[in-house]
C-alpha cells in the first residue's frame, strides 16, 4: 500500500459520492443517505489510512479524534461494501437518467478496484488480466444504458422478458452469495487444518 | 512450618542452544471469498435489486461488470499445501533476534503471503522471501521466560484475486533466557574453605600469586628459590605462594513481588541479576547454588560444571513466583547453605519472611549481602491520606533496610540501568571479611 493509491482511492470516494449526490434535492432521506454514504466512504479511507500507518498501534493517548478512528478500525466492519450500496440506493432516488448511471457504475468499479490495490498493496498493472472482462462489462452496461433510453424499450413484452430475466438473475445471484456471507469467517479465526505429518 | 519443596527443576537440563529442524507438513487450506469478491457481489446483487425494485434496466446493466469478473471464479484450488517450517533456535536470551523459516509447496499458481502473528513477548520483524517459496520471518523475544512465539499464518490468493485461503500453524514453544547482568568483578570471602580453585587464599600453597620469601628448608623445590634474594642474604630463600581455593555461593532469588516499570520489574532484575552472578561464578570455577523463595521454596546445592548451570538456570525460569500467605517460612534449608557459602540475595525486601530468614541466616553465621532490587513505590492516589500513608511505607522500608544493615548485612540498590558492579564495587575491590555472629 502506498499514499498515492491512498489518495486515488479517496478522490474516488468523493466523486463517486458526489456524483451520485447531484442534484442534491430537497428532502431528509436523501440527505440521510448522502450523509450515511459519505460517512462509510470516509470510514473506509480511515481503516484503509489506518492499516497504511503501521505505527497507530503505539501512537500514544487516544483522545478524540484518534480514539474514533481506531474504533472505526477495530470495527471492521465493510465499509466500502456499504459505500457501494449508499451510492446505488442515491442514484435510485433520483429520477431516471441513465448515462449518468453508467457513469457512476464506471466510477464504482474503479473506487471498489482502487480500494482492492489499496488494500493488497499491489501496483495498478496487476489489474492487466482482467482488463477485457472489464472492458466487455462495461460494453454490456452501455447497451443497457442506451436500451434504457429507448422509449419502446420501457413497455410491451420485450420490457417484460428483461424484468423477468433480470429477477431470476437477481434470484440465483443471491441464492448463491448468502450461504458465503453467512459463513464468512473472520479475520483471527483460528484454522481448523487437519495435521498431516509425512 | 510448611515443609519446603525440594525442585528438581529438570532430570535432562537444557541444552546449550541447538538450531530445530524444520517439520514437513501438509494443511488444509480454507476457502472464502476475498474481499474484493465480496465487494464485486455487492455491486453486482445491488444493482440488481435496485433494477427489479425500481423498474430501472440501467441498474441491471450495473451488475454486468462484476458479474462477468465473478465469471473467472477459479475452481480448481489446492485443498491442502506443504507446509515446511522451523523455528531457528529453542534456546535463546531476551532481546536475542531469531527467525522462523518457512518454505511453501504445492501451490498450484497461487500467490502466497506468509505472517508471523507474534505472541504476547515477542516482538515480530520483517519478512524476507528468496522468491522461491521460502520465507524468514524475523522475531525477537522481548522478556525472559518460557513462550510461545506465536502462530504462522499464510494467506493465499488466486491469481484473479477473487478467492483467498487461509491456515495457521501453531508454533512451538521457546526457552528464553533472561539477559545476564553480569558484574566484571567477584565478591571474594577472606576465608574460603579448602577446595581447589581459582581465588588467591591467605594460606600459602602452590598457587601463582606472590605472597613473600622465606627460608629454604630441606624438601622444599628447588626451582622456587628465590636467587637474588639468596645472594644478599646469603642463605638459600624461597618464594612462597598463595594458596587457590574455590568458594560456595548461594545465590537467594526473591521472586514473591513483581513490582516496578515494565521490563524493569523487580522480578525481571532479580533474575537477570541471579543469571548473571551464576554465570560470573561459574566462570571462576566456584560452587554455585541456589534458592528460589516464592509461595513454596525450590533450591539446588551448590555445584561445579556447565550441566548445573543450565539446571540452574532452568529452576531459575520455571518459578512462576506469587506469594503464599499460609507457607509462613522462616529458616532456609541447611541442606542449601554450605557452611563459610557466600549468601548474595536479589530481593525487594517486600516479604517479611525473607527477612526474617536473612537474620536467621546471619545468626548461624553466614556472609550475606543484599541486593535491593526495588524501584517502585505505591501509588498515593488523590486521597488526603494517600502521601501520608506513603510517607510510612517509606519509613517501614528504610527501617527495614537500617535493621538488616545494623546486623551485619549489607544491602545495596539495583536500579537495573547501571552495570551490577556498581552497586558491587566496594566489595569486589578487596576480600569481604567474613565475621561471625
Amino acid at each position: 500500500m502506498n499514499l498515492r493509491s491512498l489518495l486515488v482511492t479517496a478522490a474516488l470516494t468523493a466523486a463517486v459520492v458526489g456524483w451520485a449526490a447531484v442534484p442534491l434535492r430537497a428532502g431528509f432521506g436523501i440527505k440521510l443517505v448522502v450523509l450515511l454514504t459519505a460517512f462509510a466512504g470516509v470510514a473506509n479511507l480511515i481503516q484503509l489510512g489506518l492499516a497504511w500507518w503501521r505505527g497507530y498501534e503505539n501512537a500514544g493517548d487516544l483522545t478524540g479524534g484518534r480514539l474514533a478512528a481506531r474504533l472505526i478500525a477495530a470495527a471492521r466492519l465493510p465499509w466500502a461494501e456499504a459505500m457501494t450500496v449508499g451510492a446505488l440506493v442515491l442514484e435510485a432516488l433520483h429520477h431516471a437518467r441513465p448515462w449518468h448511471t453508467v457513469l457512476l457504475g464506471v466510477a464504482l468499479l474503479g473506487y471498489l478496484f482502487a480500494v482492492h490495490l489499496t488494500e493488497t498493496g499491489q501496483h495498478p498493472a496487476a489489474v492487466r488480466p482482467q482488463l477485457p472482462l472489464l472492458a466487455a462489462g462495461v460494453g454490456l452496461l452501455a447497451l443497457a444504458a442506451g436500451a434504457a433510453a429507448l422509449p419502446a424499450a420501457t413497455s410491451g413484452l420485450a420490457s417484460g422478458l428483461v424484468r423477468s430475466i433480470a429477477i431470476i438473475a437477481a434470484v440465483v445471484a443471491a441464492g448463491l452469495a448468502l450461504p458465503t456471507w453467512t459463513r464468512r469467517p473472520s479475520q483471527h479465526e483460528p484454522g481448523q487444518g487437519q495435521q498431516q505429518d509425512r | 512450618m510448611t515443609s519446603p519443596a525440594v525442585t528438581s527443576p529438570a532430570s535432562q537440563p537444557a541444552a546449550p542452544s541447538q538450531p530445530d529442524q524444520p517439520a514437513v507438513h501438509w494443511r488444509q487450506v480454507q476457502w472464502r471469498l476475498s474481499r474484493h469478491a465480496q465487494r464485486l457481489l455487492t455491486l453486482a446483487i445491488g444493482g440488481l435489486l435496485i433494477a427489479v425494485i425500481t423498474g430501472r434496466p440501467v441498474f441491471a446493466g450495473l451488475a454486468a461488470p462484476p458479474l462477468l469478473l465473478l465469471a473467472a471464479w477459479r475452481e480448481r484450488r489446492p485443498a491442502a499445501i506443504e507446509l515446511k517450517s522451523g523455528i531457528g533456535q529453542r534456546q535463546l536470551t531476551e532481546g536475542q533476534a531469531s527467525a522462523v523459516s518457512a518454505e511453501l509447496g504445492g501451490l498450484d499458481g497461487h500467490q502466497a503471503e506468509v505472517r508471523l502473528a507474534a505472541a504476547d513477548g515477542i516482538q515480530a520483524g520483517p519478512v524476507d522471501t528468496d522468491g522461491e517459496g521460502g520465507y524468514r520471518l524475523a522475531y525477537r523475544p522481548l522478556r525472559w521466560g518460557r513462550r510461545r512465539v506465536g502462530t504462522l499464518e499464510v494467506l493465499l490468493t488466486d491469481p484473479m484475486y477473487l478467492a483467498e485461503g487461509y491456515l495457521r500453524l501453531e508454533l512451538p514453544v521457546i526457552n528464553c533466557q533472561p539477559m545476564p547482568a553480569m558484574p566484571s568483578g567477584r565478591i571474594v570471602l577472606n576465608r574460603l574453605p579448602s577446595r581447589l580453585g581459582e581465588h588467591p587464599a591467605r594460606a600459602a600453597g602452590e598457587g601463582s600469586e606472590f605472597t613473600g620469601v622465606r627460608e629454604f628448608v630441606p624438601g622444599d623445590r628447588q626451582r622456587r628459590i628465590n636467587w637474588p634474594a639468596t645472594s644478599r642474604l646469603g642463605t638459600l630463600q624461597l618464594n612462597t605462594f598463595a594458596a587457590e581455593r574455590a568458594q560456595n555461593v548461594v545465590i537467594i532469588a526473591d521472586v514473591t513481588a513483581d513490582v516496578g516499570e515494565q521490563g524493569l520489574t523487580s522480578l525481571d532484575l532479580t533474575v537477570r541479576g541471579a543469571a548473571g552472578l551464576i554465570a560470573c561464578y561459574q566462570a571462576a570455577r566456584d560452587r554455585v547454588g541456589l534458592i528460589m523463595h516464592a509461595g513454596t521454596l525450590s533450591w539446588i546445592a551448590p555445584g561445579l560444571g556447565q550441566r548445573h548451570g543450565y539446571r540452574l538456570l532452568d529452576l531459575l525460569m520455571s518459578s512462576t513466583g506469587g506469594w503464599d500467605r499460609s507457607t509462613g517460612l522462616t529458616r532456609l534449608p541447611r541442606a542449601a547453605l554450605p557452611p563459610g557459602a557466600l549468601i548474595v540475595v536479589f530481593s525487594p525486601l517486600l516479604d517479611y519472611r525473607l527477612v526474617e530468614s536473612l537474620r536467621d541466616l546471619r545468626e548461624r553465621g553466614f556472609t550475606v549481602l543484599v541486593i535491593d532490587v526495588l524501584n517502585a513505590e505505591p501509588d498515593a492516589g488523590r486521597s488526603k491520606n494517600g502521601e501520608l500513608t506513603r510517607r510510612l511505607w517509606r519509613l517501614e522500608q528504610q527501617a527495614i533496610r537500617f535493621s538488616l544493615t545494623q546486623i551485619g548485612i549489607p544491602v545495596l540498590h539495583w536500579d537495573g540501568k547501571q552495570s551490577l558492579d556498581e552497586p558491587l564495587a566496594p566489595y569486589t575491590k578487596r576480600t569481604m571479611v567474613v565475621r561471625r555472629g
